[in-house]
């Protein structure tokens, strides 16, 4: 079968906001620049946002990748030009100082002060338009501030990469565009010179002749790619699965880490959503680092696929549902999960066991948001517990066991990371402190697998930053 | 052996929307598309994740097979439902999972329809 060849001095490997930040800071820097990209090469309006027809288009395996475990949680990676910006809600944080803290102690991560990532988060901010709605709330918002201020908690409108300016409509909210790796940083890439190489997947990375070589495949032929610098960004999964089929083992894809995630169906008396599903930035923060709260996608699709888990609710979904919103509460969790290849398949194992003392986290994490709910004015509640009984009153709450059910509890996740930890602490780390795989000259991972835990906050704007700090470090170095 | 897999996610298909789709009607609505887009999910899964619902699925369809004689595609609907009941209410872990798998799918594909949408009509 006709191959294909390239040379350049720096690959980006995978597109998402570590390779698109990568990709851009390097190639706008004068670097030769390629993007390699495994999915398709998509406008972000190429399909409605939050529908299965983006699930078919920019999911990975449809979506269908779950984390074994007891229980599983189901994965949502992207796979296209952009990655997981090109599906996500764009709520956007600064790492917390604490965490940072943490790192820096227990990982023994150099330069990672809140001030040497300080220009880092601000140029993200300024090329991604992150900032706080303009316009009224979403409803869904709404019920969640009332609640948080009932009950007297702390909550917090969290900002997103979306571009306003379109207006207002008629129910107040800020007409606008959400933002997207491909609505800024691969486009800034592309117009300094990066090529980039969509449909391509990286199959093993190796070092030859004193340079890197991908081994890759466009629709099974072959893609050889020389480069005297390889950053690997393509997410927590795929990194660690790339470096172990590379026989790059040390620390790799041992301590992968989620936001095991719960949530809630809440029935309202007054209606919620409109006919474009809209994301509802309030967050509560009253229980963090360890918990945090905020509000779903709440679309008719997604609001029954919810309340499969109640089978004998009375309820007609397809007429009641902008009366309906889902809410999750997440726990930062621990890095307990593995990545591991499995003969004579493309995809990784992924598993992601939880001992009890994290079924009692997300079992308080439940009740908590329930009560929050209740507060808000919710008559009722369906949590993501198959058969579980429908919550009328805050006094059903001591229904909720104190440990969920490993075989009942139906939890997801779209946060992933910490499955290649950055570090000079050798024993635990796959990376230095800037990302180059130890031992690996020249090898980078640059990507929410050098997280060293879970943050506890939505992770691409520490993602990002990390991504250009480690980007502007290796130009400082040529 | 592929016909028999294809005839039962059809018609497991096929029972899970007539259950998620408001009460039955004469003749059954179609629901070719919402079987297209469970087929093409399941060939979208990781290879060995894709292997392991289409092993199990063909258990499904066989299951029963000895004293109903014949396979869950061929039964009549409300046998269907029973078997569908009785899976999703297994102490079997794996049999819960697998009516769980379908039942999200079909549910997405069923209500991202046209139509789906029901909130403005007159009751």
């Amino acid at each position: 079968m006709t191959g294909e060849s390239h040379r350049c001095e720096v690959l980006v490997v995978g597109s998402g906001p570590g390779g698109a930040v990568t990709a851009s800071t390097l190639a706008g820097a004068g670097r030769d620049v390629i993007a390699l990209e495994e999915g398709p090469h998509l406008r972000l309006d190429s399909c409605a946002p939050f529908s299965v027809a983006e699930m078919v288009q920019k999911y990975r395996s449809g979506g269908l990748n779950p984390a074994m475990g007891a229980p599983k949680a189901p994965l949502v990676e992207g796979c296209c030009v952009g990655g997981g910006s090109e599906i996500n809600s764009g709520l956007y944080h600064r790492t917390p100082p604490e965490m940072l803290a943490l790192w820096r102690e227990r990982y023994q991560v150099r330069h990672l002060e809140t001030g040497d990532l300080l220009p880092h988060f601000e140029a993200n901010e300024s090329a991604l338009s992150v900032q706080l709605n303009p316009g009224a709330p979403a409803p869904a918002a709404v019920k969640m501030k009332m609640g948080a201020d009932r009950l007297g908690w702390r909550s917090l409108e969290v900002p997103r990469w979306f571009k306003y300016g379109e207006g207002v409509s008629p129910n107040g909210l800020a007409i606008g565009t959400r933002q997207s790796m491909t609505e800024t940083l691969i486009p800034r890439a592309l117009a300094s010179g990066c090529r980039l190489l969509a449909g391509v997947r990286a199959d093993r990375v190796a070092r030859e002749n004193g340079r890197w070589r991908v081994m890759a495949a466009r629709d099974g032929a072959p893609v050889i790619i020389d480069a005297d610098a390889v950053f690997l960004c393509c997410g927590a999964i795929q990194t660690p699965a790339l470096l172990r089929r590379s026989g790059i083992t040390t620390n790799v894809g041992n301590t992968l880490a989620l936001h095991p995630t719960v949530k809630v169906v809440a029935v309202f008396d007054d209606e919620l959503n409109g006919d474009v599903p809209d994301v509802a930035a309030q967050q509560v923060k009253e229980f963090a680092p360890d918990i945090s709260m905020g509000c779903s996608i709440s679309s008719l699709p997604y609001i029954a696929l919810a309340m499969t888990d109640h089978p004998d609710a009375k309820i007609d979904v397809g007429r009641a549902w902008r009366g309906m919103s889902i809410y999750y509460a997440m726990i930062t969790g621990p890095t307990g999960g593995s990545v591991r290849n499995v003969p004579l398949s493309r995809a990784p194992i992924v598993r992601y066991p939880l001992e009890a003392r994290h079924l009692r986290s997300l079992s308080k994490a439940l009740r908590e948001l329930c009560r929050l709910l209740f507060a808000a004015g919710a008559t009722h509640l369906y949590p993501s517990i198959s058969g579980f009984p429908v919550l009328r009153h805050e006094d059903e709450l001591s229904r909720i066991p104190a440990e969920l059910s490993r075989r009942s509890t139906n939890l997801m996740t779209i946060h992933m990371f910490s499955s290649c930890p950055m570090g000079e602490a050798r024993d635990r780390c796959a990376t230095d402190s800037f990302g180059q795989v130890h031992g690996h000259r020249n090898l980078f991972v640059n990507d929410a697998g050098l997280l060293c835990t879970a943050p506890g906050v939505n992770p691409q704007g520490s993602v990002m930053a990390i991504a250009r700090r480690n980007a502007m470090q290796f130009l400082n170095s040529l | 052996m592929p016909g028999y897999l294809e005839n039962t996610i059809s018609a497991l298909c096929y029972e899970l929307a007539g259950l998620h789709d408001g009460p039955p009607r004469e003749p059954c609505p179609a629901y070719n598309d919402v079987v297209a887009f469970v087929a093409e999910q399941i060939d979208r899964m990781p290879e060995f994740l894709a292997l392991a619902i289409r092993i199990a699925t063909m258990g499904f369809g066989a299951s029963r097979a000895l004293t109903e004689f014949s396979f869950f595609h061929q039964r009549e609907a409300g046998r269907r439902r029973a078997q569908v009941d009785a899976w999703k209410r297994s102490r079997l872990g794996p049999c819960q999972d697998l009516m769980r798998f379908y039942s999200s799918l079909v549910v997405l594909a069923l209500y991202s329809r046209p139509g789906a949408d029901r909130s403005r009509e007159v009751a």
